[in-house]
């Protein structure tokens, strides 16, 4: 009596489901006295609806016989269960086929940039003459372009 | 009951199933909604779900928990529907019941006192009403409920414990009008 008390004490303190399963398990199912501060199954059954009330599914049956017999019922209630998984399967597949072109199209004009080495590193202007005189040079190429500008002028 | 999914086809076949399951179905419902209408369109609108998805049906499982399952999530569904409805009406309309008699044996299709209905959470009673009416031990209702077996051991310890609370201070609270 003492250890059912603490364990009532215990399952109200702790509010872990956990917990309290384990003590319902390990105590309460198996302690008599516990068992008696319980409704029993036939006072549970008593306050419940039965099957036994509900013998009669003729309404029900009607109800299902007319849902059954409208050929759109299926699409109007927006559920499809003939369609196979195989279908959403190749939905799905799709999609990933599409999110993965646009990274890789993404991925590629973005690192088109960064991996191509930039046109000073590629053009080396060794020495530059304008006129004559001794010229500063520049290299120039478009992101993106095959072209390369080289650009000199004259020194003052 | 054989559930053979081949032959389910035939609507002769559909309606043994539902004269097999639809009381135990509608048992079910009625104990978790209170109300007889939104039970049987509950019942109604899981018969049809277990027709059209009878190929997704694993023999290997209990027919039965499958349609249980079935019509509780439905259930729950309507529950959750109804709720949002009453908070922005801010008033419930539930169905006149009939007075619990103590001793007396009750009308089995009487729905549940509105103190019962009140005082337990839906899932509490979803699992009362399997292990009372059904006989399923806390496994197989964790099966249906889709959850652990100890919770159902907590849900199922915790609606007996307050019924037996509501029957020894019973002034009326399990008579309803």
């Amino acid at each position: 009596m003492a250890s059912c008390r603490r364990i009532e004490f215990l399952y109200r303190a702790i509010a872990l489901r956990l917990w309290r399963g384990w003590l319902v398990r390990r105590h309460i199912e198996r302690c008599p006295v516990c068992q008696a501060r319980l409704a029993s199954r036939e006072e549970v059954r008593r306050l419940l609806a039965r099957p036994e009330g509900y013998r009669d599914v003729s309404g029900l049956w009607a109800r299902l016989e007319h849902e059954l017999a409208r050929p759109s019922v299926k699409t109007e209630t927006g559920f499809h269960p003939a369609r196979p998984r195989w279908q959403f399967a190749l939905g799905l597949l799709a999609f990933c086929a599409a999110i993965g072109i646009s990274f890789w199209l993404l991925r590629d004009v973005r690192s088109a940039g960064p991996r191509i080495p930039g046109a000073s590193e590629r053009f080396t202007l060794e020495y530059v003459r304008v006129g004559g005189a001794p010229a500063q040079a520049y290299v120039y190429q478009p992101s993106g372009s095959k072209m390369v500008f080289v650009w000199a002028e004259k020194s003052m | 009951m054989r559930i053979d999914q081949e032959k389910m086809d035939e609507p002769a076949k559909f309606r043994d199933l539902v004269e097999a399951y639809g009381p135990q179905a509608m048992a079910l419902a009625v104990n978790i909604l209170g109300n007889c209408q939104d039970a049987e369109d509950v019942c109604q609108e899981a018969f049809l779900q277990v027709f059209r998805r009878l190929d997704r049906y694993d023999p290997a499982r209990s027919f039965k928990t499958w349609l249980f399952t079935i019509v509780s999530r439905r259930a729950f569904d309507v529950m959750k529907k109804k709720r949002r409805f009453y908070r922005f009406v801010d008033r419930a309309t539930l169905e006149p019941r009939e007075t619990f008699v103590a001793g007396a044996d009750p009308d089995p299709a009487r729905p549940l006192p509105e103190a019962v209905l009140r005082g337990l959470t839906a899932r509490e009673r979803t699992a009362l009403c399997l292990w009372a009416n059904e006989g399923y031990n806390a496994q197989e209702i964790a099966e249906v409920l889709r959850c652990r077996a100890t919770t159902v051991r907590v849900y199922l310890f915790n609606a007996r414990k307050k019924i037996r609370s509501l029957m020894e201070n019973d002034h009326g609270v399990l008579q309803t009008d």
